[in-house]
């Protein structure tokens, strides 16, 4: 069989269209792989052997018949079990919703059909979305693809994980407080978290509708800049998603980022910095000014940990409302740290969550007349830390594994309150071997900004093509 | 709908670890992260909130900062 692990998306998919490989022959390789590696990394939760076969065959049909679906005829990819598909079970990666089947698929999943998707199934995801970390009490941890006894970074463990070991060519996550950008940073991809609500949410499992943002991760920042274009199209049955004009993000990249200003942020997010994730920023800055951009450097708002308090609320109350019901009939289906996360909705006021939603707009203009004063785009580490092992994020006290998960999403969780788009890029591999990356944060909309910075970084460095089980 | 749908769990909570509502993982903790968090907010509130204030909704200033906005 031949092997496809040199391939990211957008190479996977020329291959099928030029007719160099068939997407059974590319469907069987991730399969394959998904049915070792994914078990044994714990990636998976389901996978549909039987539909994903038959399906590469009707693409390849197509492809013989001159027909083509779209952008990602024939493409082997797997999602977050989160959103809705038509006869696959979606639990979230709870046991509450275990035996969940529903009868249709979410928006995007059908953007993607509609693109010629093959779906291998869904992947492993923290416990209702509410882990950085991929801790799931439930079906085991997601492991670090580049070490097993390390984090994979969560909640989108699986999409992580999948991607980075080559057993799809792409993941649709969801990112609340980090869930896209951390499992990218952690397993070495590109993952882009959208603007709030640039991606209709329609059919996937909220767990915090004010912050919840889906969107791709994948090798590449082009890989991505695919998918998001599949997916970013308008929803006319929707109306909380913005109506914005569809973008072909791909369109853009063209290597060229001169003139553009980059804004190194320091303050908050440069304190307590581990030294190599602060000798990679270092590093990474140094490349995109040989790209062509001018830096300059960019002061956040004194108030980013308040922020980080007023997005920890918005999320627990949501939370806490949507699972008051099942967390008082049902309380023993969750695991003790996911309950006892949404608990702490319950010990906020009304008041205090009217206000730090009514203070949204306000501090959103305080950020942007402040840190993006200077520049076009925001520099800053994804997390402040090396990834920690599985067991050092579960050692100790209850209030020790919370401040923990506090410091894993400590340079996320903010963004997703101010509601801008973010992505995170690998930029290195620590002395242990660990993938380490930078975060490129841009104002409202500018997803196609960012995903152009990215592309052309990549266009200059090899971070983003190193796989943890196919060292050339 | 059963008493159970409506019945809330008692606010302020209580750190009884005895009781069914509130016999958490972590109560301790929460309840430190939750008077931190009511702090900070009411700080900032006293601060940053007036009748005005309906030119700063969200969505709006979204789209005042955004780019390609079309």
């Amino acid at each position: 069989m031949s092997d496809f692990a040199s391939y990211d998306l957008v190479g996977i998919a020329d291959g099928i269209r030029d007719g160099r490989f068939s997407s059974r022959e590319v469907t069987e390789w991730c399969l394959g792989r998904l049915d070792t590696l994914g078990r044994q990394y714990n990636a998976v939760f389901q996978i549909d052997h039987e539909r994903a076969l038959k399906r590469a065959d009707s693409m390849d049909q197509q492809r013989v018949q001159g027909k083509s679906s779209g952008a990602l005829h024939g493409v082997p990819l797997a999602h977050k079990a989160l959103f809705d598909v038509a006869g696959l079970e979606c639990h979230a990666g709870s046991v509450l919703l275990k035996g969940r089947v529903p009868d249709n698929s979410a928006f995007l999943i059908r953007q993607l059909d509609q693109a010629g998707q093959v779906n291998l199934g869904t992947l492993h995801m923290s416990e209702f979305a509410l882990s950085p970390t991929g801790f799931n009490d439930h079906y085991g941890s997601g492991k670090n693809p580049w070490n097993p006894d390390h984090i994979s970074g969560g909640s989108s463990s699986g999409s992580g994980i999948a991607v980075a070991g080559r057993m799809v060519f792409g993941s649709i996550g969801g990112d609340t407080g980090g869930s896209i950008r951390l499992p990218a940073a952690m397993c070495g991809i590109t993952g882009i978290k959208p603007t709030f609500r640039r991606i209709s949410s329609q059919g996937a499992i909220p767990l915090s509708p004010s912050l919840d943002c889906l969107g791709p991760l994948a090798q590449s920042a082009r890989d991505c800049a695919r998918l998001l274009t599949c997916i970013g199209k308008a929803n006319p049955d929707d109306a909380l998603s913005e109506p914005l004009l569809a973008t072909d993000f791909e369109a853009h990249l063209d290597g060229n980022i001169r003139g553009l200003r980059i804004g190194v942020l320091d303050g908050y997010y440069r304190e307590a910095l581990d030294t190599e994730v602060a000798t990679c920023l270092d590093a990474g800055i140094d490349m995109l000014k040989r790209c062509g951009v001018s830096v300059v450097a960019a002061h956040p708002p004194s108030i980013m940990a308040d922020i980080n308090a007023l997005s920890q609320t918005v999320l627990s109350v949501e939370a806490a409302t949507l699972h008051r019901k099942w967390i008082q009939q049902r309380p023993h289906d969750y695991s003790d740290q996911v309950r006892g996360r949404i608990e702490q909705g319950f010990a906020y006021s009304a008041v205090r969550y009217a206000e730090a939603l009514s203070m949204r707009g306000k501090i959103l203009a305080e950020y942007m007349d402040t840190a993006f004063a200077h520049c076009d785009v925001l520099y800053a580490p994804v997390m402040p830390l090396l990834t920690p092992t599985i067991a050092q994020t579960l050692e100790g006290d209850p209030g020790d594994v919370q401040q923990m998960i506090g410091r894993v999403g400590q340079m996320a969780r903010g963004l997703n309150y101010l509601g801008l788009p973010a992505i995170s890029v690998p930029a290195g591999l620590s002395k242990t071997g660990l993938p380490m990356a930078f975060q490129l944060i841009g104002r409202p909309f500018s997803e196609a900004t960012l995903l152009r910075i990215a592309d052309a970084y990549q266009r200059q460095s090899d971070w983003h093509r190193v796989s943890p089980f196919d060292k050339s | 709908m059963s008493a159970m749908d409506t019945e809330l769990p008692p606010f302020p909570p209580t750190i009884d670890l005895q009781s069914a509502a509130w016999d958490m993982y972590g109560a301790e903790a929460n309840h430190a992260i939750t008077e931190r968090n009511n702090q900070i907010i009411a700080g900032l509130a006293v601060q940053r909130i007036e009748f005005s204030d309906h030119v700063y909704d969200f969505s709006r200033v979204l789209r005042l900062y955004g780019e390609n906005i079309t």
